[in-house]
């Protein structure tokens, strides 16, 4: 008897009861199993686990950008808002904002026609005190008294102005301002 | 090209097959441009001879080596009895001996002794079974010899059927309707009987020289009465007639077809030849499966095991690609993982903000925003009159007076334009002829060449001009001018006065 006969006879023993494994033995369904079994184990042993690795991570990185740039921005923000601090008027006063153009006025020889503080307005987050003034005097004190007004500590600016000779009066001028100024 | 490509390709089949004086193998590779045969060997044999001369001519092909290919062993048309039967509708199984039985039409034959498979096919819409046995004792000795060589067949099939195989790769045939294929040898032919994909059943005759075209003739009128016997009731469709090209122009003459009443085809390959027989049988290694087809000794050899038929090279470079998936995800992860560090190691040196939270870092930071962006609108879009007060008196003519100064530059206050203007107005004397004075020119074009203005009031006018009478003798007349500075006008109207200019 030779060994393929006697295989023979193990395969007849062997037809009753199959396998689950035995259609493997097909080589068709084997390549597809094997295939099947390698894409498995590439998705939930390496891809699953290490996209949501990726993921977290990516996630962590935009945050931490995102927060980092924000840190950044304030900084440099901050050093901004420190130049003009120290220019903001202490309150948001009208009242302490005429006394302190009139102690400005006063330091120069200028007449005071009228002074009228206008409606507060917003700017920005601020408010800002728009006050009406007419005063007499030279064209140097006034041109003085301009200057003061615009290199002065605190952030204002000149919305409008008119000089003009007074009538009946040599040399001297009428000037109008409205002068906007920033309240802290 | 495809016989480079056929080199690297790793499906590669090996056909025996094993005559009654001869021994073919070939080695067919399939690649996908076609199938390949890399390399063809036959040899006659003595009947003692027969192991050293299968041994030898596997060992030329490389068969059961490093690489083993399967090999398809195919045996000559006489050894094998063949034959097919329609299935009746709804018995669709049983076992190949009782098909056997049924087809020999005896109930006492001895089939112990014979080898049986049974393949189950579909013709215009009916189940066909072929059965093929042959006898065990022959299978076992060729076993014996091939396991000699180390060889385990994949598949032993008759040798017909290789060269049906082997005549479909050269020529096709419509499969709806049923067809002869002749292959001739030197003193032999064999007729195959096909309907569809089913061999129905062959005849092998003798070819007597010279009397080629009788024989033929007669085999197919025979072949014609056959096939009705054997279920197809449609009339043969052709008759293809495979090699042996000295008879080609008696074959395909219009005379022989009317003889035979059916159009004949003639084809040089394959003839009835070892060869030919081995380049089918491995075909069938590379394009069908184990089980499509007939395998006589697939009772007699024990089913190969998973190791023996794992494709390693396949599952080699399925696990390569995989691992450089991984190697490939697992580097970008790590990328974006030391990318995060210089960040937190910046975030770390900013410790006034390490307990802060996202939220009140943007609340923060808009603020911020809000007031910086407010101050600086306040502060640029200002004027700084000092300058004016100063250029435009130098500017003024001699004789000249200047009666108005007024500017106006408005801090933007929510959707409302703000007021940009400048205007000067002066006196100047007229002379005693009564000419307008020249400085009102002069006065004009220093304006306009004025950087001052050009930056913030490019746009100078002189809008009006008046003379008024003296009041007294000795003085002289003057004439009172009005300039109108005022900015660039904006983008947002100009359409609307090329438009007006447009319909004039």
């Amino acid at each position: 008897m030779t060994n393929t006969a006697r295989g023979r006879r193990s395969a007849d023993g062997d037809k009753e009861k199959k396998h689950p494994l035995a259609s493997l033995s097909n080589p068709t369904h084997l390549r597809v199993f094997l295939t099947a079994t390698v894409l498995a184990v590439a998705y939930l042993g390496f891809y699953s686990p290490l996209s949501s690795q990726f993921d977290r991570s990516r996630q962590e990185f935009d945050a931490q950008l995102r927060r980092f740039v924000v840190i950044s921005d304030i900084e440099r923000l901050r050093e901004q808002y420190k130049l003009f601090k120290g220019r903001l008027s202490p309150k948001p006063d009208a009242n302490e904002w005429v006394h302190y153009l009139l102690d400005g006025v006063r330091q120069y020889p200028l007449k005071v026609s009228m002074l009228d503080p206008d409606k507060v307005r917003d700017v920005g987050p601020y408010k800002a005190v728009v006050l009406r003034v007419d005063l007499e005097g030279s064209l140097a004190d006034i041109h003085k008294f301009i200057n003061w007004l615009e290199t002065n500590e605190r952030l204002i600016r000149i919305d409008a102005l008119s000089i003009q000779p007074i009538r009946n009066k040599n040399g001297a001028l009428m000037a109008s301002f409205t002068i906007v100024g920033m309240m802290g | 090209m495809k016989a480079l490509l056929a080199k690297f390709m790793p499906y590669k089949g090996i056909g025996l097959y094993i005559g009654e004086r001869e021994i073919a193998v070939s080695k067919v590779a399939r690649t996908p441009l076609g199938n390949v045969e890399l390399e063809s060997h036959s040899q006659s044999y003595e009947p003692e001879q027969f192991a050293d001369v299968v041994g030898e001519l596997l060992a030329k092909v490389e068969a059961g080596g490093k690489h083993p290919y399967p090999v398809a062993v195919g045996i000559p048309a006489r050894r094998v009895f063949y034959s097919t039967r329609p299935l009746p509708t709804g018995k669709e199984s049983g076992s190949a001996e009782s098909v056997l039985r049924e087809v020999m039409q005896s109930p006492n034959v001895c089939i112990d002794e014979l080898a049986v498979q049974v393949v189950k096919g579909r013709y215009a819409k009916r189940s066909l079974a072929s059965v093929a046995s042959c006898r065990r004792d022959y299978l076992l000795d060729l076993l014996e010899v091939l396991q000699q060589a180390g060889v385990q067949p994949f598949r032993t099939e008759p040798a017909p059927l290789a060269l049906l195989r082997s005549a479909n790769d050269k020529r096709r045939i419509r499969k709806s309707r049923p067809a002869l294929r002749l292959f001739l040898g030197d003193g032999e032919a064999l007729a195959v009987a096909v309907a569809g994909p089913v061999c129905v059943f062959w005849k092998s005759f003798k070819l007597v020289a010279g009397n080629e075209q009788a024989a033929l003739r007669a085999a197919i009128r025979s072949c014609q009465t056959l096939i009705g016997r054997f279920g197809i009731d449609a009339p043969l469709d052709v008759a293809l007639v495979h090699g042996r090209e000295d008879l080609r122009e008696v074959l395909t003459g219009e005379a022989f077809s009317k003889q035979v009443g059916v159009p004949v085809v003639w084809c040089s390959e394959p003839g009835l030849t070892g060869s030919s027989a081995a380049y089918g049988l491995a075909l069938g290694c590379v394009q069908e499966q184990p089980g499509d087809a007939i395998n006589l000794t697939q009772s007699m050899t024990p089913q190969p095991t998973i190791w023996q038929i794992f494709p390693w090279s396949e599952v080699s470079v399925q696990v390569a690609l995989v691992l450089c998936m991984a190697l490939f995800l697992f580097g970008h992860a790590r990328h974006v993982q030391q990318a995060v560090v210089p960040v937190n190691l910046e975030l770390a040196k900013r410790a006034w903000a390490a307990n802060k939270s996202q939220a009140d870092l943007n609340k923060e930071q808009r603020e911020l925003l809000q007031q910086v962006e407010a101050v600086k609108k306040f502060v640029s879009t200002r004027v700084r009159w000092t300058e004016y007060t100063h250029d435009v008196a130098e500017r003024l003519p001699e004789k000249s007076t200047l009666t108005l100064f007024q500017g106006m530059c408005e801090l933007e206050d929510g959707g409302k334009k703000p007021k940009k203007l400048f205007t000067v107005r002066a006196e100047a004397p007229i002379d005693s002829n009564g000419t307008m004075p020249t400085q009102v020119d002069d006065f004009l074009t220093s304006l306009r060449g004025d950087p001052l203005l050009k930056r913030d009031f490019p746009n100078v006018e002189l809008t009006d001009i008046k003379t008024t009478q003296p009041a007294r003798k000795e003085e002289s007349a003057t004439a009172i001018f009005t300039v109108l500075c005022v900015p660039k006008a904006t983008a947002a109207p100009a359409p609307k006065a090329a438009a007006a200019g447009g319909h004039k």
